[in-house]
């Protein structure tokens, strides 16, 4: 098993340092980063999932899932800032880690499968830049008129950066049902903000 | 670190009340040679330093204690147990944490795996909580950062502190380590201490040393011994008062001293036989504060 | 980033009281704010157990090939990790008693009377491994292992096992190689004499070493047979007959009863 085989003497690191500069030195070896960056993400990630499922036992088991991915896969982080922040790493991995957990509870009988290939909703749109930036101005306004149902529906596929499949896993409803609701409510958005 | 010591039972749970270990004409031959020649010796909470040359009893007295040598006669209880019956001997040994002198450890364990089996055998229960124990141990000494190298791969030091958080295992009520400081450098030695000191709060050690200066620092009590016997039981002020008054700077070795050793200022520190005048054919010589140790030699220079 | 959340936004949203929007605002936030996610209030007995429960996994030490297998015969853990924690000498044992063994089988197939040379030497290599399994002069770490509750008969019965059952794998799979001589039960009589000598090794440990009964047992077992062969006053292939058999089973059985271990479980 891959997990065990580390190096020998694993590589020492700033406590302070980067979550780029720490990932390197667990994918070293250094438990000791891990746990660094445990503590720095684990409570905010946390606190996110509770918002995505009311069971705690399934975000407790997403969220070890998520740093044992992380523990297993550091390597192949790449930053895409010049801080070498890796919050939204993190929670891709940890979001995706939920819609398993999901998946798991729903189909206890059936074994695991492989996802199959994702179906996303085309390139992110001028429209999922703007929504991104969800804590300025009247976006909020208008997301609070939405119903909740595509309230969730836009938060899933644009906030969470889900496809349309992990999306209906995640909210339990068909896939095409998210597709119209994600369309619905991208057209009241834009009505009311145009 | 959390420690996780829950799920295994309370160590030796035998009479709370009274001595961690007791001795009453406790003696031990090899041969005709007498290891022990008649001890007797209440072990209480805190550090008890145990002084005395080579071959002076104190690793056969240990070993009496940490039920590893039958005692040949006299008396001994430990943790409320006598250590004759083969069921006494486990119930000692699960309240006990012994630091054999010279400790050897397979060299190609690693740290982790070897504090583990250690662990296995002290019946720490359940693989997670025993994992979370040793742990708790290592990082105690300070190892955790080596805990996946090979044993061959530690220093002397770091090795003496891996028996170290072996003999911590389980959280023990009386801790026997025989010459536990040496190999650890000055550094290691006050986290030792430290340690030590930390851990017997309410708990007992018995320490043996020939480091005068551990004895200063952390016991509570002293004993020294002697051909077998025990010649000094007390506090270490008291071991130091037994020096008052025969400790001299002299500019001259003097014949009948006690013993004496010239000091890099070029002069002689005495220890006397007798609390009197200057010693005689010294030179000037005046009176100086004893220490620790002259109390110590002028106890195993008397038999000499 | 030029604003931040107030400490009561960070409040209500760890807490899971922020109402969706505000809580995809304050999510679309510290996505991109370090500060505010550091500044989240976080359960620290949480974090704590969360973070022991992944170390676990993590960190958990490598297991040998032997103790994976032991385990996956049904071994419970803690004696699986004793079984597999073995001295050096151990593994010396298990090559010499290879070459021991190879060296019978061919004495076996070009000498006359080379079988009887196995069934001599079968019973006292076990013998052997456990002599070298367990004391003060074969373990160097005997002196910590010894004081241990688990220290004493309780190891020395683990380490004789995990001898054992190698050794008597390994003679019986070389007298299936011996050449057919005597009656077809011929090349499995040496086990019973050979799990009697040891139980009798472990038994006289009451009264001196392993090793000392060990060497005892092992040079009168020997010196006795050859002394026997050498005077040809009588036939060594009785000690292996239906009688002796019987003889010895008996032996081992009150050995077996008579052992700390089992007088204890009765107890």
């Amino acid at each position: 098993m891959k997990l065990f085989r580390r190096a020998k003497h694993p590589p020492s690191f700033d406590p302070d340092g980067s979550d780029a500069a720490l990932l390197a030195a667990v994918a070293g070896g250094a438990t000791g980063a891990l746990e660094v960056l445990h503590r720095r993400h684990a409570p905010w990630l946390r606190a996110r999932l509770r918002y995505r499922t009311s069971d705690p036992d399934l975000v407790d088991a997403a969220l070890q899932e998520t740093f044992l991915a992380v523990w297993k896969n550091a390597g192949s982080f790449t930053p895409r800032s010049a801080d070498g922040d890796a919050a939204a790493w993190f929670w891709t991995i940890a979001i995706r880690q939920l819609i398993s957990q999901l998946r798991r509870r729903a189909n206890q009988w059936i074994a695991d499968t492989d996802p199959a290939p994702y179906e996303t909703i085309g390139d992110a749109s001028a429209e999922d830049l703007v929504l991104t930036r969800v804590e300025h101005g009247p976006l909020g306004q208008a997301l609070d008129s939405l119903s909740p149902e595509l309230r969730t529906a836009i938060q899933a596929t644009v906030l969470d950066g889900l496809t349309v499949r992990e999306a209906a896993q995640l909210l339990g409803v068909p896939e095409g049902t998210v597709k119209t609701r994600v369309m619905r409510a991208k057209a009241r958005l834009r009505e009311q903000l145009v | 670190m959390t420690a996780a010591t829950e799920g295994r039972p309370s160590p030796g749970t035998g009479p709370a009340a009274g001595p961690l270990a007791s001795a009453r004409g406790l003696t031990k031959r090899y041969g005709v040679r007498h290891a022990l020649a008649g001890i007797d010796l209440d072990v209480g909470p805190g550090v008890t330093g145990l002084l005395g040359r080579n071959g002076a009893g104190k690793t056969t007295l240990l070993r009496c204690l940490a039920t590893d040598l039958d005692p040949g006669g006299g008396r001994l209880t430990v943790l409320g147990e006598s250590p004759e019956t083969s069921a006494g001997r486990t119930r000692i040994r699960r309240g006990i944490g012994h630091l054999p002198q010279n400790p050897v450890l397979y060299p190609h364990f690693t740290a982790f795996s070897l504090v583990d089996y250690i662990a296995v055998l002290k019946e720490l229960g359940g693989r997670r909580a025993r994992h979370d124990e040793v742990r708790r141990v290592l990082d105690a000494v300070g190892l955790y950062d080596r805990r996946h190298s090979r044993v061959r791969r530690l220093s002397g030091g770091m090795r003496q502190r891996l028996a170290l958080a072996c003999a911590l295992l389980g959280e023990p009520r009386l801790l026997l380590l025989d010459e536990p400081t040496i190999g650890l450098d000055p550094e290691q030695r006050i986290r030792f201490r430290d340690l030590v000191s930390e851990f017997t709060r309410d708990r007992g050690a018995v320490l043996s040393t020939h480091q005068i200066e551990d004895v200063g620092a952390l016991c509570s009590r002293v004993l020294v011994l002697d051909a077998g016997r025990l010649v000094f039981d007390g506090s270490p002020d008291e071991l130091t008062g037994h020096a008052r008054g025969r400790v001299w700077s002299a500019a001259r070795r003097p014949r009948d001293a006690a013993t004496a050793w010239r000091g890099p200022d070029g002069r002689y520190r005495v220890l006397t036989p007798e609390a009197a005048d200057p010693p005689a054919d010294a030179g000037e010589a005046h009176p100086v504060e004893p220490t620790l140790e002259d109390g110590y030699l002028l106890f195993t220079a008397e038999r000499g | 980033m030029t604003w931040h959340l107030t400490p009561r936004q960070l409040h209500d949203y760890a807490r899971g009281r922020a109402d969706e929007v505000a809580a995809m605002s304050a999510e679309a936030h510290i996505m991109s704010c370090s500060h505010c996610r550091s500044a989240l209030p976080a359960d620290e007995s949480w974090l704590q157990a969360s973070w022991a429960d992944l170390r676990d996994i993590v960190d958990r030490p490598r297991r040998g090939p032997l103790e994976r297998l032991l385990s996956a015969v049904g071994v419970a853990e803690d004696k699986a990790r004793l079984l597999a924690a073995t001295p050096r000498l151990y593994r010396a044992w298990l090559i010499a008693t290879v070459t021991v063994l190879a060296c019978a089988l061919f004495a076996a197939h070009t000498v006359h009377g080379g079988a009887l040379l196995f069934l001599y030497l079968a019973p006292v290599l076990p013998l052997a491994g456990v002599a070298l399994a367990y004391g003060r002069r074969v373990d160097p770490a005997h002196a910590f292992t010894s004081t241990t509750p688990m220290g004493g008969q309780r190891l020395l019965f683990l380490r004789s096992l995990a001898v054992l059952v190698p050794a008597v794998a390994l003679c019986a799979g070389a007298a299936l190689l011996l050449p057919s001589f005597g009656p077809a039960w011929a090349p499995a009589a040496w086990l019973l004499p050979s799990l009697t000598l040891v139980a009798a090794s472990l038994a006289f440990t009451r009264w001196m070493p392993l090793g000392v009964s060990s060497a005892l047992l092992a040079g009168t077992w020997l010196i006795a047979l050859g002394a026997a062969e050498a005077v040809r006053a009588w036939n060594t292939i009785h000690l292996f007959g239906p009688t002796a058999q019987l003889c010895w089973a008996v032996a081992l059985a009150a050995l077996l009863a008579a052992h700390p271990l089992a007088r204890a479980g009765r107890a």
